[in-house]
């Protein structure tokens, strides 16, 4: 087997933290997808790179940190207690952080499940567009006819992550790998599997 | 009396964006077991948690609004 596709030693932790957490995880062990078959061996998982949350974050820590000023300014003005009941206020809140809950858990199931996987076999986009709404994709690494990256912008060299574009004769013309860490290591192990594939080695039928 | 109507409006309000988002949550978590079926690692029952979690915290603010708001 290339070195290249011999996975480094990990702790059992460390291992779990990344799985949760990582926008590029290579060989990932406990993982599967659906319609993965029997003998297909997962090379990488990958999902967009963890700054493409921030946005989100930081409207979500903007929601959390809002009562904590509107609060006071509303007791000061003598609104609070005379105009709004505190049982009122009370609701309000609860139902202010439970909203800012959902936002939160929607953002990082979107970002969580929204996954590119390259296998030894076939590369599969699993698109979730929101929470209703999925799209996947997949096609054999055989049908892959070009690998290219791209990469630009300060934050994303600074950061080392890009888009993959895959062009195939299948079906779907083109997949797209976005903001994904590591691109052009992406396209040398897509590539590697290609070479690998044209000599007739790891083709699960 | 312009005081208690105004209270009433809100209550309808607060209600009713209460039932909507315990929808919405009933929604989150079915979808979230089938989200963890797209994609299965030792982590996802944990999410799955989350998401169940979020669901009772919305039922729970919902009973709590109709009994005692």
């Amino acid at each position: 087997m290339p070195e290249i596709f011999v996975s480094p030693q990990r702790s059992k932790i460390g291992s779990l933290f990344r799985q949760a957490l990582s926008s590029y995880f290579f060989q990932p062990t406990g993982v599967k997808f659906e319609t993965q078959g029997d003998k297909e061996s997962i090379v990488l998982l990958l999902r967009k790179h963890w700054v493409t949350n921030i946005p989100w974050l930081f409207m979500a820590v903007v929601i959390i940190i809002i009562p904590l000023f509107v609060l006071p300014l509303l007791m000061y003005l003598g609104i609070l207690g005379t105009q709004i009941p505190n049982s009122y206020a009370n609701f309000l809140i609860l139902i202010w952080y439970l909203m800012d809950f959902s936002y939160i858990l929607v953002n990082f199931l979107l970002w969580y499940f929204t996954v590119s996987i390259v296998t030894d076999d076939r590369i599969v986009d699993i698109d979730f567009i929101n929470i209703l709404h999925k799209e996947f994709s997949a096609t054999r690494i055989v049908k892959i006819e070009d690998v290219t990256t791209r990469r630009g912008g300060i934050i994303r060299t600074f950061l080392d992550y890009g888009d993959v574009h895959i062009q195939t004769a299948g079906t779907n013309a083109f997949f797209e790998f976005l903001a994904v860490p590591q691109p052009e290591k992406v396209a040398r192990i897509i590539n590697d599997l290609m070479a690998n594939a044209e000599k007739g080695g790891a083709i699960h039928k | 009396m312009t005081q208690e109507f105004i209270m009433i409006i809100v209550k309808i309000f607060v209600i009713t964006l209460l039932i909507l988002h315990l929808v919405f949550s009933f929604v989150l978590t079915r979808q979230t077991k089938l989200m963890i079926k797209v994609v299965e690692a030792r982590v996802t029952p944990t999410i799955y948690a989350i998401s169940v979690i979020h669901l009772l915290a919305s039922l729970f603010i919902t009973i709590w609004a109709l009994l005692f708001l």
